[in-house]
């Protein structure tokens, strides 16, 4: 079988200058949910998970699963790698008679991972979004553009960090717009 | 001179233990640490600190901060040096160096001096009226470089810039009285606060007009406002911050000059502030007055004299004289004279001035009521005033006048112009108040409001009362629940003021009205007389307020005196558009961190390190960053791309096929939705088959080429090229949410999450067949045109018999995270069958040869399907599909459209230049039938071979042309594009 690697192999990581955290999330799959009824959807996941959909602009989590909302009729499950084919061919099951896609984007998307008091302010030196505590607490989700390339920023719950999902193919251009957004 | 000779003993915010030596002009001064480069040269003596535009008359200070027409430096040297910044708003450091900007060698003795000679010839639209002949261009670059303001530096800027989002409840522009009130009452209310003031310093006019707040000193009250909002964890205070553009919905820009002492690596910081709530305080800036040589050095606003003197200590002159239409003038000569600096007279042109004369005659202040300017004596610095007893409206000669006022110093003060440029800039409506002489805000925009001398409150108590409850109501508005408390409290004052445009004058005097740009009255009215009676026009014909400082002290007087000449009333000529920046930005402060690498985000593919490992020669295509080449030692670029091509032909090549856009579309109605977004036929297509197809623009041109997969019944790929991905992707989108949303289908972009290798070549099986897979590679079950899923070493894989070369061509779709693998395994295996990895350009010219068409290169904005030789498809389809009826039109009809075809150098040995033209008329090289598209050595055929787009093309099969490119020309024939294997077999093999 074929080794797999990620554009994030080679990124340093730990603590950077003022108390920063950069990290990738690894061992994550991501499925990207489509439906043209919401409550087939809900219930598919409900019974399949137990997760119930997300408002816009938010996130449901339930132990190791997220559910990302993207746009109307669009959804990210953010799940272990492990997991991804078989909840993919589960879901896939369930939605069979409606309109609906599952898609693995584990490989399409890159998932970072930035934490510190200061996090929110090194973001927002590329991005438009309000990502302090207060207007971005747990749960909360953007879909916006991040150092000029499209992006999902969400809030995991634990306290001050967020997670930044890029196309893989920014890899390269958002490790580099990192190092220079937090060199002191 | 010696040093400090202008300083004033006591006072002054100045540091007078922290000496700071600095240049200006090449010249060494010392001044204090607090100073600015202007009040430091002011306290050397140094008067003449410019040159205007035009004329090069030395020109003196006007102004304090950042009204300042004249003192234009460039400050430092190197790759740091910026131009144009007023030495009024430069804060002086130890060792720094500044040069007056449009003189040379120095503003003092400026060789170009002698241009005010030829005053008389360069009227009001002077540049229109005589470079005219033979064209402006022939005299442009000569002008260009005459007139330049500054330079730029040649190197790259080594500081660092930043770049900033803020979100706050109220933003509050302007650290004055009524700013400083409005931050309080919003940061009391308890909602989040940012006050940005462009100085280093917080409170405005404060700081040099010495009055009591809540009976307190104006400073004391200062400070503690400070210390209560820097202390506010929900307030953000930003000194040294400009406000420059206001924007929709309160997007406001900030530019920080990042302190001096402060340890950050970073000179400036752009800041985007969206705010729920803006309050404008940005105060109010005094105009000069208009009347003969009003731009000899030490005329000054009243406003920056006693700016000069409080602040920094410094005496802008010794004996002054006082020339105003307002009241304002008498308390400025009530603290001048308290500074130590003798009054002649004050000069008020308004015959009754009222109580505030009669209370400044008591104190012992000589006043001239009624009495206007003649001229003044002095070229270099002033000597004397000239006033005369006004009747009507203009000075006249009696008994008793001309009167000659001696003096160092004439301060100036016409009246206040509400500082509206941001209100205005994001749409406020001005009104005139004829009573103020100003212009001041009226209705705004939602959620922006201005307050304080912004608002045309000018008197103190009126600004903090007016600050506060803007504060107040800006908070509640945000959603504010507490109460603000009670508003700072001041002594009421006398603020009236009648309209002096300008001195009507008979000599040949001039009177300046924009000094940065040599404006002057007489230009004006030769432009009205001209019929010149817009304001717009007016402004763009004799270039008044279009210089650096934007006319801040220049706009209202141009306007008054419009409105005298023309005898239309000022709220009926109305006012030119503010536009941002309100004060300059640098380019550095723009760019940011957007420079270099970080300047255009590129997409890598997943294979980007295997590339670099084999030397490849990355070039961007679209958004890609992908291989041009694979670099060999001792090898040159043709001599690679030549290897890359053998091994296509003649063994097998693996080509980085990841940037190919890749569209999921899924759903009961896919088959019909592809059907209408393609020209050719999709919903015949039977499953595990691949069909090429283009896409059509509503207007009938190609934007878009690739094959079309059918997975399953309800299931197809799409393959766009490489840079289309996002816009195909998005126009489905916008078709089925817009126009379709009946259609039950659903769209998904896997452009990322699949790799793709394409392995092609004659060898091409014998390779795959060294994989494990699951999937019968034989040509009977597995033909050109087919696709398959299914698992290849383990992995999901999807293998498209399709290609670009030409040649037996697998390319083969793993999820992108097994790509690198995938190739490296290849690239193993495949040593024995003499495997290469090709580039971009390999690619192109091996698909010139084989007359594969490039959308984007091989078409352009018009070529339409029958353009290309697709024409037959549009009698046979039924249905319909984007683009159908443009196909209609006659002009998509005619016979001699430029026609895809392919072109032969009659000499095998010639390569015709893409972009050479085919002529029409070879006898007289004139005219053009077309062009050459695509072209290149054939190693296979051993020949040059070329594409191109040539007029009916397809009828004029075998006929010679004539081909032009840059004086040179080549015979060639007009041919097939099919130049290899035209039959296709090598692709069914």
């Amino acid at each position: 079988m074929l080794e797999r690697r990620t554009p994030l192999e080679s990124m340093p990581e730990g603590l950077m200058p003022d108390g920063l955290h950069l990290a990738a999330v690894r061992d994550r799959g991501l499925l990207l949910l489509q439906s043209a009824s919401s409550p087939a959807m809900q219930q598919a996941l409900e019974r399949e998970l137990g997760l119930p959909l997300p408002a816009a602009q938010q996130v449901t989590a339930l132990g190791e699963y997220a559910l990302l909302w993207l746009a109307p009729g669009q959804w990210l499950l953010d799940l272990p790698a492990k997991m991804t084919a078989s909840i993919e061919t589960a879901l896939g099951g369930r939605l069979e008679a409606t309109l609906a896609a599952v898609t693995d984007l584990s490989d399409a998307l890159i998932s970072l991972e930035l934490g510190g008091a200061l996090a929110p302010e090194i973001l927002m030196s590329g991005c438009s979004v309000d990502l302090r505590p207060h207007a971005f607490p747990p749960g909360c989700l953007a879909r916006t553009a991040l150092a000029a390339v499209p992006a999902i920023l969400w809030n995991p719950g634990a306290p001050e960090r967020i997670r930044c999902l890029i196309e893989c193919a920014f890899a390269d251009h958002m490790l580099s717009w990192l190092r220079s957004a937090t060199r002191r | 001179m010696s040093r400090h000779a202008h300083r004033l003993e006591r006072g002054g915010r100045i540091d007078r233990s922290r000496p700071l030596d600095f240049e200006f002009d090449g010249r060494r001064y010392e001044g204090f640490a607090g100073d600015t480069l202007a009040s430091a040269l002011l306290a050397n003596g140094v008067r003449i600190v410019g040159r205007s535009l035009k004329l090069h008359r030395p020109r003196g200070l006007i102004g304090a901060w950042s009204e300042e027409p004249n003192a234009i430096v460039q400050l430092g040297e190197g790759e740091t040096t910026v131009p144009d910044l007023k030495a009024t708003q430069v804060e002086l450091t130890e060792g720094l160096v500044a040069r007056s900007v449009n003189c040379w060698p120095s503003a003092r003795a400026d060789v170009f001096a002698f241009l005010g000679i030829f005053a008389p010839l360069m009227p009001a639209g002077f540049y229109y009226k005589t470079f005219k002949w033979p064209s402006w261009r022939w005299f442009e670059p000569a002008i260009r470089r005459a007139a330049g303001l500054g330079v730029a530096p040649t190197r790259p800027d080594p500081d660092r810039y930043e770049e900033r989002h803020e979100h706050c409840d109220v933003l509050v522009v302007g650290g004055g009285p009524a700013g400083l009130a409005a931050a309080l009452a919003a940061t009391r209310a308890g909602v989040r606060v940012v006050l940005v003031d462009d100085r280093p310093v917080l409170g405005g006019a404060l700081q040099w007009e010495e009055k009591l707040i809540d009976s307190r000193p104006a400073l004391e009250w200062v400070a503690e406002a400070e210390r209560e909002l820097r202390a506010a964890s929900h307030t953000r205070v930003l000194t040294r911050t400009s406000a420059f553009g206001c924007y929709d919905h309160r997007l406001v820009a900030l530019s920080e000059r990042v302190a001096p002492q402060s340890r950050l690596p970073i000179r400036e910081r752009l800041w985007h502030v969206r705010a729920a709530q803006v309050v404008l305080a940005t105060g109010a800036i005094e105009r000069p007055l208009v009347f003969p040589e009003n731009d000899v050095p030490g005329i000054m606003l009243a406003s920056a004299a006693m700016s000069y003197a409080a602040q920094y200590a410094v005496r802008p002159g010794t004996r002054t004289a006082l020339l105003t239409s307002t009241d304002f003038a008498y308390q400025a000569a009530k603290a001048l004279q308290a500074r130590g600096i003798e009054i002649a007279a004050v000069v008020d042109t308004r015959a009754d001035p009222g109580e505030v004369a009669a209370d400044a005659r008591r104190a012992g202040f000589a006043v001239l009521a009624g009495y206007g300017p003649r001229r003044v004596h002095g070229a270099r610095a002033v000597r004397a005033l000239e006033v005369a007893r006004l009747a009507g409206g203009a000075p006249a000669h009696t008994e008793q006048s001309p009167l000659r006022i001696e003096c160092d110093l004439v301060c100036v003060s016409g009246g206040w112009t509400p500082t509206v440029h941001l209100f205005s800039q994001a749409r406020g409506a001005l009104r005139y108040d004829a009573q103020r002489a100003a212009l001041v805000p009226a209705a705004g925009p939602k959620g922006l409001q201005c307050a304080g001398a912004a608002a045309g409150n000018f008197a103190l108590r009126e600004c903090l009362t007016d600050g506060f409850a803007a504060g107040r109501q800006a908070a509640k508005a945000a959603g504010a629940r507490a109460d603000a408390g009670v508003a700072p409290m001041a002594q009421p004052e006398r603020c009236a003021v009648a309209p002096f445009w300008s001195a009507p004058h008979a000599d040949r005097r001039k009177a300046w009205v924009d000094l940065q740009n040599d404006v002057t009255r007489a230009d004006l009215a030769l432009a009205v007389r001209e019929n010149l009676r817009s304001v717009e026009h007016l402004k763009r014909y004799t270039t008044t307020g279009m210089a650096l400082d934007q006319g801040k002290t220049s706009n209202m007087n141009a306007l008054g005196i419009l409105a005298e000449l023309t005898q239309v009333p000022i709220p009926e000529i109305g006012t030119t558009t503010f536009r941002p920046p309100y004060d300059p930005v640098t380019l550095g402060a723009l760019a940011g961190r957007r420079i270099g690498a970080l300047y255009h985000p590129l997409r890598r593919t997943p294979l980007e390190r295997q590339h670099a490992a084999l030397g490849a020669v990355f070039e961007d295509f679209g958004a890609w960053r992908r291989p041009a080449w694979y670099a060999a030692a001792g090898r040159g670029r043709q001599e690679c791309i030549r290897a890359e091509k053998r091994a296509a032909r003649g063994a097998v090549s693996v080509f980085d096929g990841s940037p190919l856009g890749k569209i999921e579309v899924r759903g009961e109605d896919a088959a019909l939705f592809l059907d209408r977004m393609y020209y050719n036929s999709m919903r015949t297509l039977a499953v595990g088959r691949i069909r090429y197809g283009i896409m059509l623009s509503e207007h009938g041109v190609i934007i878009d080429d690739g094959v079309c997969m059918r997975l399953a019944e309800d299931h197809f790929l799409v393959s766009t090229t490489g840079g289309a991905a996002e816009r195909i992707f998005s126009g489905f989108e916008e078709w089925l949410q817009c126009e379709w949303p009946q259609l039950r289908v659903l769209v998904t972009n896997v452009t990322c999450a699949w790799g793709n290798i394409a392995v092609a070549g004659p060898r091409a099986r014998e390779l795959l067949a060294l994989l494990s897979t699951d999937i019968d590679l034989d040509p009977g079950a597995f033909p050109h045109l087919a696709v398959r899923c299914g698992r290849l070493e383990g992995v999901p894989v999807r293998i498209a018999r399709v290609g670009f070369t030409g040649e037996l061509s697998f390319e083969l779709n793993v999820p992108a995270g097994y790509t690198a693998a995938l190739w490296e395994l290849l690239l193993a295996r495949g040593a024995s069958s003499g495997v290469r990895p090709i580039g971009v350009e390999a690619l192109q010219e091996l698909r010139t040869e084989k007359g594969y068409l490039h959308v984007g290169t091989d078409t352009d904005g018009r070529t339409l399907p029958a353009d290309i030789g697709m024409g037959d498809i549009l009698a046979r389809k039924s249905e319909d599909f984007v683009g159908r009826r443009s196909l209609m039109r006659a002009e998509a009809q005619r016979p001699d459209r430029l026609q895809f075809v392919g072109l032969a150098a009659d000499d095998p040995a010639t390569l015709l230049p893409v972009g050479a033209h085919v002529l029409a008329d070879p006898q007289t090289r004139r005219g053009s039938h077309g062009y050459v598209t695509s072209s290149c050595m054939s190693e296979a055929l051993g020949r040059s071979v070329a594409l191109g787009l040539v007029q009916a093309g397809r009828r004029r099969l075998g006929e010679p042309v004539e081909i032009y490119c840059d004086g040179r020309l080549s015979s060639a024939h007009i041919v097939s594009p099919h130049w290899y294997d035209p039959k296709g077999e090598r692709l069914h093999a």
